[in-house]
């Protein structure tokens, strides 16, 4: 019996998320960056360290583009590639980061001894430190979410594409005997995008909306020719 | 090997075969289990959410008084615990099992109740204790080994997140 | 345990014990209050609410879990298990945000949790503006309120508030009748006014037009900054992101038209970089090309096109600083499109904005789009009544008492300051100290939004829609709804007022309602739309619009260009709104859109202006105009205008909290008494300037390396 009502962890191998931003939708708000905020339980780091240590797991990078008058500016968010051949994982001394069965680079806040070797490696600068121990001026810690761990001071942290929702998701999906449909589980980001411009999934359903996005021709990926193999697909603003 | 880090490792090695001796957790009233469920309780009938949620729960003090205001209320026991109910006080009663904080770990009570775990393989006979004591030591390697014999989620991430 | 320790001491033993022998002791363990309702702890309760953090009114949906909130009880500290609220989402049965939600309703859990939010009444021990404030008792304060109001003449009674239609704005409304008072009014900066006059000189319309851009193919949004704030960011976002890649076969194309590059302008397919003062011109140039050289408004009057025909068009090309080749390009793209759509707005406000917005929603009556898919579509109606603009410096010299409530009007428009510190008595419901309590006799704190129970109707809707919030959480301090205040006071002065309600106006919808028979009655029907949130149902079709004629007039400007060389311009950012948003570190945390600062609200300068001043990223520098200077970090933006210097509102209050108060400068202090000539409302775009420097200094940029001179493949 244990191993029938288990089946649906026991396969979870098998999920293999993914996330897409369609930049054609995107409109740089940042609605995303401040739902990551809430969601994850990430302190306000005060203005005297914030140039050096702000945590945004997610941020809007942006580049100007031409000459004013002719002038654009082109933004994207970037946030934990959560790459298949991850370069800060095998520096990690201690093992805290490695990739799951489901495809998330994983950061383990409990083995982290804080040599920040993984975030000297990632390409991407997405990996932040806690330098301090995290403070909430009362009552704001009444706000916190109780789903996702208070990282105390020497921890490395990152976007973990929201996997206090990926768990609570296949838990109820298992409790009712089935696998995740596509929409049952949204990351904070996607899930707060005015412009629809997030979409998380499963790539390992063929059906899903992130296959098809994945698939479409305007696809790209982030320093895709470093060899990183992101799960973070692009999809180019069309011209 | 300096004698602290020995006499630690064999308190571990112990500790995995959870032959650890209960431990008693001093608590402000001394609730007798024994008597309770001797009376026909069951686990769920206080710690109620077990097989719905993430936490068994320790029930509020108005459980205590939905009996308590009106029978069995002589003893001391039962008048500490009306004094605090007076006071618009809960109980205070101090944690027996849970994890350090520090090693980030979250348990769901649902879906092993709902796999079948019965709650004395974790929480020891509690039928036959007063107030609960820490009778099986929750280590990792506790977890790992009975998850490793019924091919459950063994991934870091299932617990540490 | 320490890490290096344990690391030190476990070697290869896998699954070795991590917890139970750190022999940590337990934590100091405070006493726990019995709760009042049975809060589970653990697991979680969706409850509807609506957003306001601005006026959009957006439905969302609140998440509730239990947590324990420290309090002080005879002198020892408990923890209350309370009902806390966790996170806000969009309500996905909301037609405005559609189960999405910007950044500043995201924030606004943080206005609730906010450890500087006022704990009960306060009134004034110091001088006006000192912000020395002593504990009040509710009942004090309406026993003086009703006595005060019994001898004032209801003439001389004010209130001012936001442009919000809702049962607050309704309940305020029978209370002010009940006195013998005049309505309600707002402060005319962040309200729209200037919209809401075009489109009722234009169209003949009451309210603010609804854009259907998702249906559109080519847009051009001519002075309207949707996308970065504007009437309703979130439901344009999603139909912008419905219009780029919702359709199969369709991708819509966006050009923006605003004199700085703003957030619409980075979706823009091109922005089109207007002159301050010249978005007029280009209206009325490309109605020109529209009806001259591709032959629309043939069916229009002769009144209608005369504004548009009328004009020297090289000379009004060359007024909108956009190349003549865009401003023909611009023109053609509209008439050959198949669902163009102009969206018409005034983000900056200048003193020809009604004149400007009327030119550009023209090219809509022009391209025959009113009323269509795809194109401009009258306003919704509100049973509620939706406070007007009246000029508050006079409201303010004539008062003798004023109530302030859901606006900061000190922080909109400083010069206010003395007619406010002229009225008897001021009283603000704000929940914190922001620039216009601190002038306040009466601070009454109202409840945080999310624990009110409200019903609002979002001006900008697809349908007809009421969106409401019961109360779910119990309000943390000893705050009291407005409502309950008026209704208090009223008591007292033997004029007793019901409230308006989100059940009540729920109840009066019934009435009407076409799908009468799946419910009981009224009652059933309220409690069903009390449990989704709102009740929202489809527009009915839009009536022609009874097109008026534009009458045109050139921008002004305040200050000599020989004495103020450059042009200022504060502009309403996403990240700060109206100000308020200010208080929330989240917001304060999130880099600025333009130039990624943090904590502060740089001043943009082009690149030429930058060089000649010897001005870099950081540095501090002194606007001067012709009303007073303040000093900003410069951040140099290629994309700036050459000679325009834009800044964002939102930062320099004295007060609102620990995270805003003495932080940066508000540019809304400079800026010349000009107004808006059709409306009064202050046109705050209208101001010159010139620029010295101050002193050095470094942005806090969150970039990780300087992003601005990397080429890039994107």
């Amino acid at each position: 019996m244990a191993e029938e009502t288990n089946t649906a962890l026991t396969e979870s191998a098998q999920y293999r998320w993914a996330l897409a931003i369609d930049l054609d939708r995107c409109t740089g708000c940042e609605a995303c960056v401040v739902a990551c905020h809430a969601e994850n339980n990430i302190p306000v780091t005060p203005e005297s360290e914030a140039a050096a240590s702000t945590k945004h797991w997610l941020r809007i990078d942006r580049y100007y583009e031409g000459e004013f008058p002719d002038i654009k500016m082109k933004y994207r968010p970037v946030m934990c590639q959560q790459c298949d051949q991850a370069p800060c994982e095998p520096v990690c001394p201690v093992y805290a980061t490695y990739q799951n069965g489901e495809g998330l680079n994983v950061q383990v806040y409990n083995r982290c001894v804080g040599t920040r070797y993984c975030a000297n490696n990632c390409p991407y600068t997405v990996r932040f430190f806690n330098w301090f121990e995290p403070e909430w001026p009362e009552p704001l810690e009444l706000q916190l979410n109780p789903d996702v761990s208070v990282r105390p001071a020497g921890v490395m942290e990152k976007c973990t594409f929201c996997i206090q929702r990926i768990q609570r998701g296949k838990l109820d999906a298992s409790e009712e005997d089935r696998r995740v449909e596509d929409g049952d589980i949204e990351t904070a980001c996607s899930q707060s995008c005015p412009a629809e411009a997030m979409i998380f999934g499963d790539l390992s359903d063929s059906e899903s909306k992130i296959s098809k996005l994945a698939a479409q021709g305007r696809a790209t990926q982030l320093l895709d020719e470093l060899g990183t193999q992101p799960r973070v697909f692009y999809l180019e603003r069309a011209k | 090997m300096e004698t602290g880090v020995s006499r630690w490792l064999a308190f571990a090695f112990l500790a995995m075969l959870g032959a650890l001796p209960a431990t008693a957790q001093e608590q402000p009233i001394p609730y007798p289990h024994d008597k309770h469920i001797a009376l026909g309780l069951g686990c769920l009938d206080c710690h109620s959410r077990a097989d719905t949620s993430d936490r068994a729960t320790i029930p509020s003090i108005r459980k205590c008084l939905l009996c308590h205001e009106k029978v069995a209320n002589e003893g001391p026991g039962v008048r500490t615990l009306l004094d605090f109910a007076a006071k618009g006080l809960e109980a205070p009663w101090r944690r027996v099992y849970g994890f350090d904080r520090l090693a980030h770990v979250r348990f769901r009570h649902a879906p092993h109740v709902r796999a079948g775990v019965v709650c004395q393989s974790c929480h020891g006979d509690v039928a036959t204790m007063t107030v609960a004591s820490k009778a099986v030591n929750h280590t990792m390697g506790t977890c790992l080994t009975c998850h490793r014999e019924e091919h459950a989620d063994e991934d870091c991430a299932a617990c540490h997140y | 345990m320490e890490r290096r320790s344990f690391f030190k001491m476990v070697g290869t033993a896998s699954g070795a014990a991590l917890t139970g022998a750190c022999g940590k002791p337990a934590a100091e363990l405070l006493p726990i209050l019995v709760p009042e309702e049975q809060i589970v702890p653990g697991v979680e309760e969706w409850h509807p609410s609506v957003c306001r953090e601005c006026t959009a009114g957006c439905g969302v949906i609140v998440r509730v879990m239990e947590a324990h909130h420290k309090l002080e009880r005879d002198g020892e500290s408990v923890l209350h298990p309370i009902a806390a609220i966790k996170k806000v989402e969009g309500n996905p049965l909301d037609p405005v945000s559609g189960g999405r939600l910007c950044g500043r309703g995201q924030a606004s859990v943080q206005r609730l949790y906010h450890p500087d939010r006022l704990r009960g009444p306060k009134k004034r021990t110091g001088d006006r503006g000192a912000a020395e404030l002593s504990d009040a008792d509710w009942d004090e304060a309406h026993e003086t309120l009703a006595s005060l109001l019994r001898q004032i003449d209801p003439a001389r009674i004010v209130w001012l508030t936001r442009a919000e239609s809702s049962s607050r704005s309704a309940t305020v409304a029978r209370f002010l009748d009940a006195l013998g008072a005049s309505a309600a009014t707002t402060v005319g900066v962040n309200d729209f006014s200037v919209e809401r006059a075009a489109a009722k000189a234009l169209y003949g319309w009451d309210g603010l037009p609804v854009y259907e851009i998702q249906d559109a193919d080519f847009v051009l949004s001519l002075g309207a900054d949707f996308l970065g704030g504007w009437t309703s960011p979130v439901l344009y976002a999603r139909r912008f992101g419905h219009f780029r890649q919702g359709r199969p076969q369709t991708r819509g194309t966006l050009i923006h038209a605003e004199s700085r590059l703003s957030q619409t302008g980075w979706a823009a397919d091109r922005w089109l970089p207007v002159a301050p003062g010249g978005e007029q011109d280009l209206a009325v140039a490309i109605g020109n090309l529209l009806i001259e050289e591709h032959g629309l408004g043939k069916d229009v009057g002769e009144a209608f096109r005369a504004p548009y025909t009328n004009i020297d068009l090289a000379a009004t090309i060359a007024a909108t600083g956009v190349s003549a080749l865009r401003v023909r390009e611009t023109a053609a793209q509209l008439a050959a499109a198949n669902a163009p759509l102009v969206v018409a707005g005034a983000s900056i406000v200048r003193t020809n904005s009604v004149a400007a917005v009327g030119a550009a929603s023209g090219l809509n009556v022009l391209l025959g789009n009113v009323g269509k898919p795809g194109g401009v579509k009258a306003p919704t109606t509100s049973p509620f009544p939706r406070p007007k603009f009246s000029d508050p410096q006079a409201r303010l010299e004539e008062a003798e008492i004023v109530f302030v409530e859901g606006v900061d009007p000190l922080y909109l428009q400083p010069a206010l300051k003395d007619a406010l510190a002229g009225v008897e008595t001021v009283v603000s419901f704000a929940s914190m100290v922001d620039e216009t309590a601190a002038f306040a006799d009466w601070v009454l704190p109202d409840h945080d939004a999310l624990e009110s129970a409200a019903a609002v109707v979002p001006e900008v809707a697809p349908g007809a829609a009421l969106t409401g919030a019961a109360s779910f959480v119990r309000p943390l301090y000893d705050t009291r709804p407005v409502e309950e205040t008026l209704s208090e006071i009223a008591k007292r002065l033997e004029k007793g007022i019901d409230h308006v309600t989100a059940h009540s106006a729920y109840e009066d919808t019934f009435a009407a309602l076409d799908e009468k028979d799946e419910w009981d009655g009224p009652l059933e029907f309220a409690d069903y739309a009390e449990r989704q949130g709102g009740w929202w149902s489809d527009a009915a079709s839009s009536s022609a619009p009874e097109a008026g004629a534009t009458v045109l007039e050139a921008a002004r400007f305040e200050g000599s260009e020989s004495d103020y060389p450059l042009t200022f311009q504060p502009y309403f950012s996403s990240r700060f709104g109206d100000g308020s948003g200010a208080a929330l570190p989240w917001l304060q945390e999130t880099p600025d859109p333009t130039s990624s600062a943090m904590w502060e609200a740089p001043m943009e300068i082009d690149p030429g202006t930058a060089a000649a001043a010897q001005a870099s990223n950081g540095d501090l520098f002194r606007i001067e105009t012709s009303a007073g200077s303040i000093q900003a970090p410069v951040y140099v933006n290629p994309a700036a205008i050459p000679g325009v210097v834009s800044m964002a509102i939102g930062q320099g209050h004295q007060h609102l909290g620990r995270d805003a108060s003495g932080r940066g400068t508000n540019p809304l202090a400079v800026v010349a008494e000009a107004a808006e000539s059709q409306t009064g409302v202050l046109a705050f775009g209208a101001t010159r300037c010139r620029l010295s420097k101050a002193g050095d200094g470094t942005l806090r940029q969150f970039s990780i390396v300087d992003r601005e001179t990397e080429p890039v493949r994107l």
